[in-house]
């Protein structure tokens, strides 16, 4: 604003803007109708006019957060957790989620810990902090902080994905798939990220060890929404095969093949479906891609 | 071919319910002293972490079951170290070093063997497996052996792990397998230094990757104590080269001739069928025996064949590297083989040891077939960081079968369970010959355990002494239950021929079927349990 501006002008400007908690609201009404970009915008025009506005910058955090903004995302939060919002423990959270995408798990920590110093309960900043503190390779931590969060009744599948890995680095695999298996319950888009290892052991176990409902309906349901995912559909045509439904292992694997035409393992157990289907011929080929893909691959046991 | 079925008057008077087996170490008590020493401690090269087999014979057909440890040497060498070691059961839980009186203390770097009657004149020889050349001893029936290998033509160069002796042809003499895991020489054993990382950790010993794999050896027996190098001719090399380790003689298709699985580390498992013929062709990969469930390749060890599941299909169990878990093989129908591991519940309680031998055997006499493996680590430097979960001297494992699912007994089987070596070759047998199956184990630079089974009374059981190659069913109780005599297994080891069955609560055998070497065939009705039964032709 400048000097040369007629103050009636500036009079009428004024008067044409709500007040801050007023567009406060509308923002967050507008996320709330999913109108992020709208949101977006108000929250911006709150901190151009208050760039301290707490909840306006947790808000701008957070919207950044969830378009993989990191930077904008911290830029943000930092200033969130010092402008004392409404809910500071959300702040420290979500900064501490930013500060792990950027790769800073030990900042990241301390931010879930400012978090749980107001809000012991918080379980996402429980998982975060088991989150940062696997990476920090403190298991002892990150175990404590993910029961804690599991028994406060947090519906995360990042808990279970992480309880999952704690285990496995332990060699408790039963205890392990048990955790990766009800991720996968709790969200069937969890098989994109689940260890291939755990995928296959779950897949090939067979009922009663495999999720409730069933892995190959969570599999199919994710598949509806995703066709192409190629987690799924292994361990969908894996799991057809040890329930011995041939056919729709085959048809699982040969889409498998089609979208990933260079993963080994999919060859691998096409040439075996079709081997038991009697396809000799189509089953000899697929053994052959396999094995041509696998010198490849220069595995070691 | 007639096949009288005998009588043994050996019998058990048992109260029958369902017990845990147990196990209790009676090496010390038998008299076991013997150290198989391999290598250095520092296990500079793969060939120092092979370790030894143990061999069950029945050597001097007194009816108690020897042992035969095969052993290597220390490096640098010391004296009196350097040969295996045969023990007479004298029948009393105690054994005699019989070593040099027997005539097989071959100064070799042993690694196993296996036991067969490769003149028919119906005493058990031996093979041992070796850096190389392999020796062939000749049991002479009076006690002694001896050493015919030149003369045999089997003096394979090595180094050899496992071996079995079995009838490709159906000519009712006994060929010869040899399992080669690479192609090394003795410097560079010696010359060996730790180079290569592991898990981005550790500095240990190269291979096998890197080291040049090796063709394995078949011996076809011309009759008269001589063999011929049959390798090409009988399609036994049609695999390809491999660094195979562990080799098991069956029939897992039960059309009467015996096929053959080689465990291989760190490259494909071979399941070679026999064609009828006496040819064969190498058919792993096709039957989904060759990789895991994913097609991965896994470092197998030692493997071993029982039908855990009472289809009539015999069944396989490899072990398999650390972190990575044992397989078992479900035989679905003869032809085609899966990998049932976790849903057996094999995998989890296998994940993290690295195993060597494998025994299906029914420890507690409930019908079914349990497991016990033989484990240890190969690299010693695993010691030296706790963030590897891991260690050089490992349980060795007792897996019941509960229903089809496996659950690990740990030392609730005995506190022998608990105690952590580092193993390598295991085998059964019935040291007492009280009807029940003890263990042998040998391990990497100590004495070997001897593990008897002291579960309490239970169930009833038989057992039947067959030529090799013969498969019988045995039906009581409302099951039937398969087994086949077969030679080699585990892990370069050899079991006790004598075929047992847990009979549960049964209180007859209604029906003993016999498939002969060959094909013939003949049953017997309403057996009494609790025996040893033989089967002879004449």
């Amino acid at each position: 604003m400048t000097s040369s501006v007629p103050a009636w002008l500036l009079a009428c400007v004024l008067m044409a803007t709500p007040p801050i908690p007023e567009r406060i609201r509308e923002g967050l009404a507008l996320l709330e109708a999913g109108a992020v970009d709208r949101a977006e915008a108000v929250f911006r025009e709150v901190v151009r006019e208050s760039p301290r506005h707490g909840t306006a910058r947790l808000q701008l955090g957070r919207i950044a957060l969830e378009r993989g903004d990191w930077e904008a995302a911290r830029r943000h939060l930092v200033i969130a957790v010092e402008s004392d919002p409404r809910r500071p423990y959300l702040a420290w959270q979500l900064l501490g989620q930013a500060q792990l995408f950027l790769d800073e798990p030990a900042a990241a920590r301390r931010s879930f810990d400012e978090a749980l110093e107001r809000a012991p309960r918080f379980g996402p900043a429980l998982v975060g902090r088991a989150q940062a503190s696997l990476v920090l390779e403190d298991f002892d931590g990150a175990l404590e902080s993910c029961r804690e969060a599991i028994d406060l009744g947090v519906r995360d599948r990042r808990a279970y994905l992480i309880l999952g890995d704690l285990h496995l680095r332990k060699m408790e695999t039963s205890e392990a798939l048990a955790a990766y298996s009800e991720a996968l319950r709790l969200d069937p888009a969890a098989v994109e990220v689940i260890p291939s290892f755990a995928l296959s052991a779950l897949a090939t176990a067979g009922a009663p060890a495999a999720a409730q409902p069933g892995l190959a309906a969570l599999l199919e349901s994710h598949l509806e929404a995703h066709p192409g995912c190629e987690q799924a559909l292994y361990g969908l045509g894996l799991a057809s095969l040890h329930a011995g439904d041939l056919a729709a292992s085959e048809r699982t694997f040969r889409e498998l093949t089609r979208v990933a035409p260079r993963r080994s393992d999919a060859w691998y157990n096409l040439g075996l479906v079709l081997s038991r289907l009697g396809h000799e011929g189509d089953g000899r080929a697929a053994m052959e891609r396999f094995r041509e893909l696998r010198a490849g691959e220069d595995e070691e046991p | 071919m007639r096949l009288p079925i005998l009588l043994l008057a050996i019998g058990s008077a048992a109260t029958h319910g369902a017990e845990l087996p147990r196990f209790a170490d009676r090496t010390d008590a038998a008299g076991l002293t013997i150290v198989t020493y391999s290598g250095g401690e520092e296990k500079n090269h793969i060939l120092e972490s092979a370790g030894n087999g143990v061999l069950v014979v029945d050597y001097d057909l007194d009816g108690w079951q020897d042992l035969y440890f095969a052993a290597a040497y220390r490096l640098p060498r010391a004296a009196g170290d350097e040969r295996g070691a045969l023990y007479r059961n004298l029948g009393d839980g105690t054994f005699a070093d019989v070593t040099a009186a027997a005539g097989v203390g071959a100064r070799v770097y042993g690694h196993g063997g296996c036991v067969g009657d490769v003149d028919g004149d119906g005493a058990p020889d031996l093979y041992l497996t070796a850096l190389g050349p392999n020796v062939l001893y000749r049991n002479d029936g009076d006690g002694t052996f001896s050493d015919v290998t030149a003369q045999a033509g089997v003096g394979d160069p090595g180094p050899s792990v496992g071996a079995v002796f079995f009838d490709a042809d159906a000519d009712g003499d006994q060929d010869l397998f040899v399992a080669n895991y690479l192609d090394a020489t003795w410097d560079e054993i010696l010359g060996a230094r730790r180079t290569r990382r592991w898990q981005g950790k550790i500095l240990v010993m190269d291979g096998p990757r890197g080291l040049p794999a090796s063709r394995n050896a078949f011996y076809r027996n011309l009759g008269e104590g001589t063999f011929e190098d049959a390798t090409a001719a009988s399609g036994l090399a049609s695999g390809g080269l491999g660094y195979s380790l562990g080799v098991v003689s069956f029939d897992y298709d039960v059309d009467g001739d015996v096929d053959l699985y080689v465990a291989n580390d760190s490259s494909e498992n071979f399941l070679y069928r026999n064609r009828g013929d006496g040819t064969f062709e190498e058919v792993g990969i096709w039957a989904g025996a060759a990789y895991n469930a994913d097609g991965r390749l896994q470092g197998s060890m030692g493997v071993h064949f029982g039908d855990y599941d009472g289809d009539g299909w015999p069944d396989l169990a490899v072990t398999q590297f650390a972190h990575d878990h044992y397989t078992l093989y479900r035989n679905l129908d003869g032809q085609a083989f899966l990998d049932v591991s976790f849903a057996a519940g094999l995998a989890a309680p296998t994940l993290q040891p690295l195993g060597w031998g494998a025994l299906f055997f029914d420890a507690d006499h409930d019908r079914d077939l349990d497991l016990f493996f033989a484990n240890g680590h190969i690299y010693p430097q695993v010691d030296e960081d706790p963030s590897l979960h891991e260690s050089f001297r490992q349980p060795n494992q007792l897996l019941l079968n509960d229903g089809g699912r496996f659950r690990d007994a740990g030392a609730a089987a005995g506190e022998v369970f608990a105690l952590e070596l580092s193993s390598r070759g295991a085998a059964y047998l019935d040291l007492e010959n009280d009807g029940d199956l003890d263990l042998v184990v040998s391990n990497q630079d100590a004495r070997p355990t001897l593990l008897e089974n002291v579960t309490a009374p239970g169930g009833r059981w038989v057992m039947v002494e067959a030529p090799l190659g013969t498969r019988i069913a045995v039906r009581a109780g409302g099951a039937t239950q398969t087994r086949q005599s077969s030679s080699g297994g585990s892990y370069a080891s050899h079991n006790d021929p004598r075929l047992h069955v847990g009979l549960g609560d049964a209180r007859a055998i209604d029906r003993l079927d016999v498939v002969w070497p060959g094909g013939a065939q003949r049953a017997f009705e309403n057996l009494a349990p609790d025996r040893f039964y033989v089967l002879r032709s004449r």
